[in-house]
């Protein structure tokens, strides 16, 4: 049995939820399970992962001690739907690892009362991680509960429909990311029909089948929907080359070949221009020179290590996909890998900016998972698409700005007087020197410490390992100095090298 | 939302090993272990990054199929054993969760076997609210510490202080006892487990907030007394220390002129400028110590209609209760669900609510000034004069931003803003001092 780190991934009944909760319609969820069950997932991690700070549609049975020991949660389920049923028409209850544990018998409340219904979802809590049950919820909602909602009239459009399949709550950056994903697709000449489960009414899962294609926003959830619709499927694509291939490939299952490659060209000349000025001033230079490292899921870290490494031309230093620890025992120590080789810049989730702060890594965080208190709500963010190619340099080129600032001279404030009198008192040794009245102070570097400036110089981006080095030398000696001693030690570079990170 | 009349619901709170993660992620030395399910590990480890400590946290990874091995205690301690020799730490928390409890994980039988391991037992059903989960964690160090003999070097007229407060709070307590000549030697839950030992040496604690029973009882048991409540408003501050100099044998004439000398000065700022005379405010948190709150804002001349918190009634809360029922709070609520928040705002039409993220979200909706207890009243000093003057301010700050509220409201508010209060809802509740309110 081995001991997990800051476990980054949630649960069955997570998943479900997050599925089920951003639907519009007149249905609610009961959720089988103790306060931290509800007020968790609802009120606390939805608050900062979608920021909104509540759901009126989410109820619960709360478990109680002697619900465990001697009642279970049937009879509170029982009332609660009883109550319920006169408000929604439809009833979600979800299971959640103490109700499953406890064995609840809830699957025998599935019912429909006078075409209202109560639906038991098993989300396996005990067995399953979030996103096998996104898949399989998805799933099922299409091929269990979809029929029982009545037909509806096809869009009328003479344009072709495409579904768009796994926006939920709970996903990184996923509302800029879905934006520029109906963006892509409006822009080839299709039109939206089923954004499901994200943005559509619960009675809209009727509608998907009319759809011509689906996109899939997610490698990580979403594919078993698509596969038993049957449908031509396309991935939700990250960078320059991975967005046109998608554009292409859509629109030729949708016979829209030509204006995909007008709106191609059209992209080029609005959305893309500042995406080429940045690449071809001297920012790309950076980008060349300097490495990163990425841990996320599949879609992201997939997508941002093709899009850095084989488009911007950075050094990929790590990329690994989080997924992979709940499904190899093979996975990626991250901790150990950011410790070996800090790269310049690292994308990941809160859990890695804490090892790089404990460990004071140089290294630059920027966010690219949950966990992760942060807010996306601006539609003009995204990583997916062009426009995501756009923001992504954006965001790289003022990072490594950020590290520059950080590196070029600056006389503090605080200092300035003490500075003053350093260099009056260093002007008199001298002069004194000259004069034959003093003996010079030199200060010598040990071996341990010529070797371990060539360690530090290397956790420095090259681009300002000129600066670096060069600061480095006069403030240790300096430190050495002010010490009385003679010697510097691979303990004053550190000192000094700290110092950079304000 | 309407009230759920079926069923009795649980007090809102987040989970409760949520409270256990505050004080043990914060312990240098102290590397914190989780027994449940992964849908709860990313979920603590999501609040506790966030709101406790930047720090890992630790948990195996338990399907069902582990829960029917019989040699899952085995494994469990197999695996710790490991984790402690790999990480060396001072000492391993361990809490059993909802599932690990349901299936019988005996803590107490590791910690027996590793002398490391604080074992904890911390459950959504079993616990009733993340405050309370705190005193079950403090109750567990306290009780180690105890087994390892460091509660034998009692020292006479000092004391120490209990409870999640603001740093300078703590420090506004140490200058008191100084004045009253008493040693302060520690608060306590704090980053160094030796505030913990120095705690348990002192001959009376100052429980600042009314949850602690069980630490309490640690505490009783090795002969230290306490004093309840805190040194918050003028007749607060005077109760308090007139009742700290009393169990501690100070000098009464001494007691009494430093009481004096506290409460005028708290005095001084509830009837300065910032006085809070006819504005009408709810305090609606989870945190457990609400009636200071409460008081402090009634004492300066607010309104004070309700007052819930997610705690029970115990011992020691008695002297705010009373206090409170005397000066016209109508509705004070223990152990209170989510819905007795949400009904009381469209009640009481408050225009300022201090409540948990639900009610504080509504609040908005319908024109209040509200704030979300825990980020804005729990993170800031209360205490003595200091303390009053900082609450005030920030009730005044509050208020001033009332027409920035309407502003950004009522541009929402011609249209159903999906998942919110609908607008004819809003309309009906609509908080009296908003333009266009009914009342």
């Amino acid at each position: 049995m081995q001991m997990m780190r800051d476990v980054d991934m949630a649960n069955g009944y997570w998943g479900a939820l997050a599925v089920l909760a951003p639907m519009k319609g007149n249905h609610c969820i009961i959720i089988d399970g103790p306060i931290g069950c509800h007020y968790v997932p609802v009120d606390s991690a939805l608050n900062y992962t979608d920021s909104i700070p509540y759901l009126q549609n989410v109820h619960a049975t709360h478990i109680i001690e002697s619900d465990v020991a001697l009642d279970g949660t049937l009879h509170k389920l029982q009332k609660l739907c009883g109550e319920l049923i006169d408000r929604y028409d439809q009833l979600f209850i979800l299971s959640c690892q103490e109700s499953e544990i406890i064995s609840s018998e809830a699957s025998m409340l599935e019912a429909e009362i006078n075409g209202k219904r109560i639906w038991y979802m098993a989300t396996r809590s005990l067995d399953t991680d979030d996103y096998t049950a996104r898949d399989e919820v998805l799933h099922y909602l299409y091929q269990k509960v979809r029929p029982t909602f009545p037909a509806q009239p096809k869009k009328a459009t003479d344009k072709p429909l495409v579904n768009i399949i796994g926006p939920t709550f709970g996903n990184f950056n996923s509302y800029a990311d879905f934006a520029e994903i109906k963006r892509l697709i409006t822009g080839i000449g299709a039109e939206v029909n089923v954004a499901f489960p994200f943005d559509c009414h619960i009675g809209d899962m009727v509608r998907l089948d009319d759809a011509d294609a689906n996109v899939l926003m997610y490698q990580e959830y979403g594919q078993k929907l698509a596969n038993a619709m049957g449908k031509p499927a396309f991935q939700a694509p990250i960078g320059l080359r991975a967005t046109e291939k998608f554009l292409l490939e859509l629109s030729q299952a949708l016979g829209l070949e030509e204006s995909a490659r007008a709106f191609i060209a059209q992209e080029k000349a609005t959305t893309l221009q500042g995406f080429w000025d940045v690449w071809r001033s001297p920012h790309q230079d950076i980008f060349r020179t300097s490495s990163f490292g990425v841990y996320a899921h599949k879609t992201y870290a997939e997508g941002l290590t093709a899009f850095f490494k084989d488009e911007l031309g950075f050094t990929c230093d790590m990329s690994g996909v989080k997924t992979d620890r709940w499904r190899t025992k093979n996975a990626m120590d991250i901790k150990a890998s950011l410790l070996e080789t800090p790269p310049t810049l690292f994308f990941g989730c809160i859990n890695e900016k804490i090892y790089i702060t404990e460990n004071s890594l140089s290294t630059r965080f920027i966010p690219c998972a949950h966990p992760m208190p942060i807010v996306c709500r601006s539609t003009g963010t995204p990583y997916m698409g062009f426009a995501g190619a756009v923001y992504l340099i954006q965001i790289v080129s003022n990072e490594l700005f950020d590290i520059l600032y950080s590196h070029i001279h600056i006389e503090y404030s605080s200092d300035k007087a003490k500075r003053r009198s350093e260099r009056d008192k260093a002007r008199v040794e001298w002069e004194q020197q000259l004069l034959g009245q003093a003996v010079a102070r030199e200060v010598r570097w040990s071996d341990e410490a010529l070797k371990h400036m060539d360690v530090v110089l290397k956790k420095i981006p090259f681009f300002v390992r000129v600066s670096a080095s060069k600061m480095l030398k006069v403030e240790s000696e300096k430190l050495v100095k002010e010490q009385y001693r003679d010697t510097v030690t691979p303990d004053d570079i550190d000192v000094i090298f700290a110092r950079f990170k304000r | 939302m309407e009230p759920i009349k079926s069923i009795k619901v649980a007090t809102q709170s987040p989970c409760p090993a949520f409270g256990g993660l505050r004080v043990l992620t914060r312990l240098e030395g102290f590397l914190p272990v989780l027994l449940g399910n992964h849908g709860c590990y990313y979920g603590l480890n999501f609040l506790a990054h966030f709101y406790a400590a930047r720090k890992s946290i630790y948990a195996p990874l338990l399907n069902s199929i582990d829960f029917t091995d019989k040699n899952l205690q085995h494994n469990l301690m197999a695996a710790l054993k490991q984790l402690i020799e790999e990480e060396k730490p001072e000492f391993v928390p361990v809490i059993n969760l909802c599932v690990a409890t349901t299936v019988g994980i005996d803590v107490d039988e590791m910690a027996r076997q590793m002398p490391e391991i604080i074992p904890l037992r911390i459950t959504g059903f079993g616990t009733r609210s993340h405050a309370e989960a705190k005193d079950v964690t403090l109750e567990g160090i306290f009780k180690k510490l105890k087994q390892n003999g460091d509660h034998k070097l009692r020292e006479p007229k000092s004391i120490a202080s209990i409870g999640e407060v603001f740093p300078s709070d703590s420090i506004a307590i140490e200058h008191l006892a100084e004045k009253l000549g008493l040693k302060y030697r520690a608060h306590v839950p704090s980053k160094d487990i030796n505030d913990f030992r120095k705690a348990l040496n002192v001959s009376t604690m100052a429980c600042l907030h009314p949850f602690y029973t069980r630490s309490m009882r640690q505490f009783e048991e090795v002969g230290i007394n306490h004093v309840t409540s805190a040194p918050v408003g003028a007749e607060g501050t005077y109760n308090w220390i007139k009742a700290l100099a009393e169990k501690t044998d100070v000098d009464a004439q001494l007691a009494e002129k430093v009481a004096r000398e506290e409460r005028d000065a708290v005095q001084k700022i509830l009837d300065g400028p910032l006085n809070l005379k006819g504005v009408k405010i709810v305090v609606a948190g989870y945190e457990g110590f609400e009636f200071s709150i409460a008081r402090l804002l009634i004492e300066a001349g607010a309104k004070v209609t309700y007052v819930s918190t997610s705690i029970g009634k115990s011992p020691l809360c008695e002297p705010d209760i009373t206090w409170l029922k005397e000066h016209g709070v109508q509705e004070i609520k223990f152990r209170k669900s989510a819905a007795d928040d949400f009904v009381a705002i469209k009640k009481h039409q408050p225009d300022v609510s201090l409540a948990a993220t639900d009610v504080a979200g509504m609040g908005k909706e319908l024109g209040m000034v509200s704030v979300y207890f825990t980020n804005l009243i729990a993170s800031r000093p209360m205490y003595l004069a200091h303390g009053a003057e900082n609450v005030l301010e920030l009730m005044h700050r509050l208020i001033a931003t009332r027409p920035a509220v309407h502003n950004i409201r009522s541009f929402f508010q011609d249209f159903d803003m999906p998942r919110s209060l609908p607008v004819a809802e809003v309309d009906e509740h609509l908080c009296a001092c908003c333009p266009g309110a009914k009342g």
